[in-house]
């Protein structure tokens, strides 16, 4: 019997019911919103160090 | 065209701000360092973004679309590989990553001159350039016809009295907002977009698979994958004629992402801008969880397609070219009703999605053969003759893929083209890890691997174009036979030729 037909019989692919998606929406939701907000302070930390690096260059 | 005018009020607004961030990066590029890793100042949040990007451009998009049309549940089976190699073995491990990252190269052939010799280096990004072009190539295209779909677009725009062709127009367009910002801001481009784009795309993946479950219900798909496909949909180890899955193919998908992953040059490059071996880590470890997870409701997209718009292509279109485009059909029909300008915040995503994967892909082959074929022939180049030479390469892959795309005749699926052109660059991979983890890995190894890997694909490719539905082998026989065989050679030359004492062993395991 392979993996996929214990998947069936276990459920009928029901792992993918209302709970695995509002799970994985909510999760992905979430994971968006650090990122978001993470992500801009790395940006500026980015531009910042590549300025940096420019004026070290251009003196 | 389906879009109104708010919605082309809010695309409009994005570009033009997406379009100015990105030449505003022009001024923090400085030298090859900055165009090419960012100065190697990318930290975790923006490693996260840009990994989860990495895989949603409009093909994926597309690509999710037609596997969830024409085989159901299927490509639940990839996605379940990618998860357990990429982020298990490269993420949690740190297999590769960690070691080339490291070894503080931008690029996997530079690695290769450090391990092997500097004809390696040219050898193999010479394949790896080619064969990741010829897989860039049907993006533009593709993304194209899908979007001109989404917009129910006319197949001619008047413009100055001329009748032009609205996909070629729309395609030109696309590669030349790409071109734009590799053009101006190199990898610091790549990461800003992919920044922009990641958030912008997962608000579009929710609202969508919102609305499709709204729309046909987990019980709907259920029925349509029985009914259209049987066990066919579900299991993918059921082979046969006509039919892309099977154990080899599921195999040959296992040894893809293995391979693949460490192939896949634009990848690596992101890695090598990390800031840290561990942010490299995390973001491989990460990015991958969220980027299926987000792949897997792209699927439901294309399964409710098929519920809704039924197996038939409307007249006058080829059975191919509809289960590439039902699922933009499908998407746009449905988000169409609700306003609010979601329909513009859709197009938005995917030119998003289309910018920022195919710009990462143009930086990352004009990289590729500038630093490591144009710059080891000719040494002592100047940063501004360099950065002339990226440039300049840039601009002759975008003209490339115009050619292609309007040339091109779909004979394939998107999945099979892309995982057929991705094999052609497996042989770098076995050198790669070969050098990394094995002293004896040697230099006629190395080339018997690249040239193995790449030809069996190659062929496979150019005779499936000439000989059609003549042609008897299946793209998983060629693209395995050519792993085995490069694995294979590559094992049997370093034993029999192993590395010399005295040859540089940079990287390898002690």
């Amino acid at each position: 019997m392979s993996i996929w037909q214990i998947f069936e019989d276990l459920s009928g692919w029901q792992i993918f019911d209302y709970s695995y998606w509002i799970i994985s929406i909510a999760a992905n939701a979430v994971f968006t919103v650090i990122v978001t907000i993470g992500g801009f302070f790395d940006l500026r930390y980015l531009f910042r160090k590549l300025k940096e690096e420019s004026s070290e260059l251009e003196d | 065209m389906n879009a109104q005018a708010i919605d082309w009020v809010i695309t409009g607004v994005f570009l033009l701000l997406l379009t100015l961030g990105g030449v505003a990066c022009r001024y923090f590029i400085k030298n090859v360092a900055g165009w090419t890793v960012a100065g190697r100042h990318m930290r975790k949040y923006l490693g996260l973004s840009t990994g989860t990007a990495e895989g949603m451009a409009i093909i994926s998009i597309a690509l999710g679309c037609e596997q969830g049309f024409t085989n159901g549940f299927l490509f639940v089976s990839n996605s379940i590989i990618t998860l357990l190699v990429v982020m298990v073995i490269y993420g949690m491990f740190g297999f590769v990553v960690q070691r080339y990252r490291e070894a503080g190269v931008v690029t996997v052939p530079e690695y290769a001159e450090r391990r092997y010799s500097k004809g390696v280096r040219i050898a193999a990004a010479s394949v790896l350039a080619v064969s990741g072009i010829l897989n860039l190539a049907i993006f533009p295209i593709m993304a194209s016809q899908f979007l001109a779909e989404f917009l129910n677009a006319p197949e001619t725009i008047e413009f100055a009295g001329l009748a032009i062709p609205f996909v070629p127009a729309l395609m030109a367009m696309l590669i030349g907002l790409a071109l734009v910002f590799t053009y101006a801001g190199g990898m610091v481009a790549v990461i800003l977009t992919d920044f922009v784009q990641s958030v912008l795309i997962a608000v579009m993946v929710f609202v969508i698979t919102f609305l499709v479950i709204k729309d046909v219900g987990f019980s709907g798909i259920h029925e349509t994958v029985t009914e259209n496909l049987g066990e066919r949909g579900y299991n993918p180890f059921l082979g046969g004629a006509g039919h892309e899955y099977g154990t080899l193919f599921i195999v040959w998908m296992v040894f893809g992402q293995i391979l693949g992953y460490p192939a896949f040059a634009p990848t690596m490059q992101k890695i090598a801008a990390t800031d840290t071996v561990k942010t490299a880590r995390q973001m491989v470890f990460i990015s991958a969880l969220f980027g299926q997870g987000r792949m897997l409701m792209i699927i439901l997209w294309g399964i409710a397609a098929l519920a809704v718009m039924g197996s038939v292509p409307p007249e006058g279109m080829e059975q191919g070219m509809y289960h590439k485009v039902v699922g933009a059909r499908y998407i746009s029909q449905l988000i169409m009703p609700v306003g609010l300008g979601l329909f513009g915040i859709a197009i938005a995503g995917m030119l998003a999605a289309f910018i920022t994967t195919v710009d990462s892909y143009f930086l990352t082959w004009s990289t590729m053969v500038v630093n490591d074929v144009i710059v080891p022939l000719s040494p002592g180049m100047s940063q501004r003759r360099h950065l002339w030479y990226l440039r300049l390469v840039v601009s002759l892959i975008a003209v490339f893929l115009f050619v292609f795309g309007v040339m091109y005749k779909p004979s394939e699926s998107i999945m099979v083209y892309v995982s057929v052109t991705g094999s052609m660059m497996l042989g770098a991979a076995i050198l790669l890890i070969g050098g990394l983890y094995w002293r004896r890995a040697s230099t006629p190894a190395a080339y018997a691997a690249l040239v193995s890997c790449c030809a069996l694909p190659l062929i496979d490719l150019i005779l499936r174009r000439v000989l059609g539905d003549d042609y008897p082998v299946r793209p998983q026989e060629a693209g395995m036979g050519g792993i085995v065989l490069a694995m294979a050679l590559f094992a049997l030359l370093s034993c029999l030729f192993p590395n010399r004492a005295g040859e540089t062993e940079e990287g390898v395991a002690s």
